[in-house]
């Protein structure tokens, strides 16, 4: 390279750093932050020696909108979740029973009676274990979490350690993160790249990404802390927070290398989260603790809980549906749905379809009721189909004519069995 | 070396020139004089592109955005005097209405893919672009007592004084990096039908809609083949 372009370029480069110092200043502290700290980690370890998560750590009057020191971003921020709000109160999978929704809302305001009129929480029909909170106080719980929680006081931990996240500006931290970190990594690419180092490049990219991520995962352990800070508080048996994701643990199938290690980076481990809670339980500070509802949790259940199984079944994962399925067996809950579910799984989940398995399912099923599964005949009909025995399968579709004569699919199944 | 400076340099002019506007799919005849049109809840954004390629959205900008481009619109109707009506805030939407817009964004956002993005067209949409998102619109014309429906949505992305230092170095070194764009789209409907009478978009890497100029701007661009 000729001196005259190689001062040239260092003209640039000085050039463009100087143009970049303000925004860089401006980001200064996430990015400083952004290499993780060895000792952190174990201080995490350690959970059990101080207690680190107080009730007064968190605000009792706060409302993003009203905040005077709220940036440009986190204004713009809400003016995107307002339009996922406007979006949320007429989606089609919102679950709109009222029971349930104020059942729900109860239990929030028992775990927080400060924030009762500020939180809106919707219930959305998605069979997978997941809430979320957004910034503006607008909190989702997917039914997959509703199937998988045991009782109310597993369901006021998941409340807890949405609002936790709230209440700590987790979501709009995130996202200033999010900002500085690419344009830090976009900046370093372009300097690499320069140097005829693109390849190192992406491994930068992964790293900035790994960092963003290690965030997460202090984000999680933070909620987790002032989430059982916040049930106590509301009379909940703290155990139970670990007891959910003892559960979720239980009820999900194992995850690929890949999976895991993209799913390590936003979360803690399960187990992990399971163990810390669990010993972080003893040391909550305590307010008659100890009520768990089972019972209250299973009846404000009780009416969409064939919606709630039919989408589970509907979702395709055989193998985390079916270990959900065996546990539900063994909770006692609403056996005839379960049974006709998991029957449906093995009539029809490709590479595990199993007619015998799923006869015996029915049988089950029919056992305790014949009438409160609705498919229940239907489904035994297109299994003795399938099995070659037709006059079995007339007799299914009969009952289940007789049974629900106003079916839309009664004229189907009828003209139906006269081909057969 | 030289040589390849004046191509990126030609070609960052070339490029911050470009603009595409097609007018679209032309449709029913459209009398405004004689028809009410109501100005429905308008989709704006402004948002600032980051160095890293983030968008992020800017409400003060975007409440800027909103009076100058509802300014623009109203003096533009006026001038081919149709006979506008406005939504007023004690006639906010229902969830009812609320749900018809989201159809409305759906149909916008799909005759923008297919009938604007090389081969995206759809093979019953080529000889017969008629696009209709059913009667239920009716409810918006019992609602504001109008004919038509004028719907807008506008997106204006403003790079970062960082992000535009980084692309001029990043440039010098032969990379490219993404353009904030300004995009737009106005239909209308006829609410009897629900049927799309009138569509047309704009795509371009200029323009500024934060001013009252660069708002007339769009909307003179946007809404001059509309039929009047």
């Amino acid at each position: 390279m000729k001196p005259f372009l190689k001062y040239f370029f260092l003209t640039l480069v000085i050039i463009y750093l100087s143009a970049c110092a303000d925004s860089l200043n401006k980001y200064s502290e996430p990015i400083k932050n952004i290499i993780p700290k060895n000792t952190e980690k174990n201080k995490d370890l350690n959970t059990d020696l101080t207690f680190k998560y107080s009730i007064d750590d968190l605000p009792t009057n706060y409302n993003p909108e009203s905040d005077p020191n709220a940036l440009v971003d986190e204004l713009g921020l809400w003016m995107q979740v307002e339009k996922i709000e406007k979006s949320t109160i007429t989606a089609g999978n919102l679950v709109k029973n009222k029971n349930l929704n104020n059942y729900i809302n109860k239990v929030f305001c028992k775990v927080s009676p400060e924030y009762c009129n500020e939180i809106r929480i919707y219930i959305i029909n998605v069979p997978y274990f997941n809430a979320a909170m957004y910034p503006n106080g607008m909190m989702h719980i997917w039914t997959g979490a509703l199937l998988r929680i045991q009782n109310e006081a597993q369901l006021a931990s998941l409340i807890s350690h949405e609002l936790a996240h709230y209440l700590k500006r987790h979501s709009y931290q995130a996202y200033e993160r999010a900002i500085s970190i690419s344009g830090a990594s976009t900046i370093g690419g372009i300097l690499l790249g320069a140097a005829g180092l693109g390849s190192i490049n992406q491994l930068i990219q992964l790293g900035m990404a790994s960092n963003f991520y290690s965030y997460g995962r202090n984000d999680e352990r933070e909620a987790d802390g002032y989430g059982l800070v916040l049930m106590a508080r509301g009379g909940y048996k703290p155990e139970e927070a670990a007891n959910l994701w003892k559960r979720i643990i239980a009820t999900s199938k194992k995850l690929s290398l890949l999976e895991v290690s993209i799913f390590r980076n936003t979360h803690p481990s399960g187990p992990e989260r399971e163990k810390n809670l669990r010993k972080t339980a003893k040391i909550v500070p305590k307010n008659n603790s100890e009520f768990i509802g089972k019972k209250e949790y299973l009846k404000a259940l009780e009416p969409i809980v064939p919606s709630l199984i039919a989408k589970e079944v509907k979702q395709g994962e055989f193998e985390s549906s079916l270990l959900l399925f065996d546990k539900l067996i063994k909770d006692d809950f609403y056996l005839p749905y379960v049974y006709f579910s998991r029957g449906e799984l093995y009539r029809t989940k490709k590479d595990h379809i199993d007619f015998d398995k799923a006869m015996e399912n029915y049988k089950i099923s029919e056992k305790y009721s014949t009438i409160e599964v609705k498919n229940l005949y239907k489904s035994i009909g297109l299994i003795y189909i399938k099995m070659g025995n037709k006059k079995n399968a007339k007799e299914s579709f009969n009952k289940y004519i007789s049974l629900h004569p106003d079916a839309n699919d009664t004229n189907f199944i009828k003209s139906f069995m006269e081909t057969l | 070396m030289n040589i390849k400076i004046i191509y990126i340099v030609l070609s960052v002019i070339i490029l911050s020139g470009c603009s595409s506007n097609k007018a679209i799919v032309a449709i029913d005849y459209f009398p405004p004089q004689t028809k009410t049109i109501v100005l429905l809840e308008s989709d704006i954004e402004l948002s600032e592109h980051t160095v890293g390629g983030m968008l992020v959205p800017k409400s003060d900008w975007t409440k800027l955005a909103k009076e100058n481009l509802n300014k623009a619109i109203q003096n533009k109707l006026n001038s081919i005097r149709a006979n506008v009506k406005n939504i007023s805030e004690n006639n906010a939407l229902d969830q009812k209405g609320i749900q018809l817009m989201k159809t409305m964004a759906a149909m916008g956002n799909t005759v923008l893919i297919h009938n604007f993005i090389a081969n995206a067209s759809l093979p019953t949409k080529k000889d017969n672009p008629v696009w209709s998102m059913g009667k239920e619109t009716s409810y918006l014309k019992q609602k504001y007592n109008a004919d038509y429906g004028l719907f807008f949505f506008v997106r204006d992305q403003f790079t970062s004084d960082a992000r535009q230092a980084t692309k001029i170095f990043a440039a010098l070194l032969g990379i490219q990096m993404a353009a904030a764009i300004q995009q737009a789209y106005a239909g209308i409907v006829d609410l009897e039908n629900g049927k799309l009478v009138w569509f047309n978009h704009l795509l371009k890497t200029s323009g500024d809609t934060r001013t009252q100029k660069g708002a007339n701007e769009m909307i003179f661009e946007l809404m001059k083949d509309m039929p009047s």
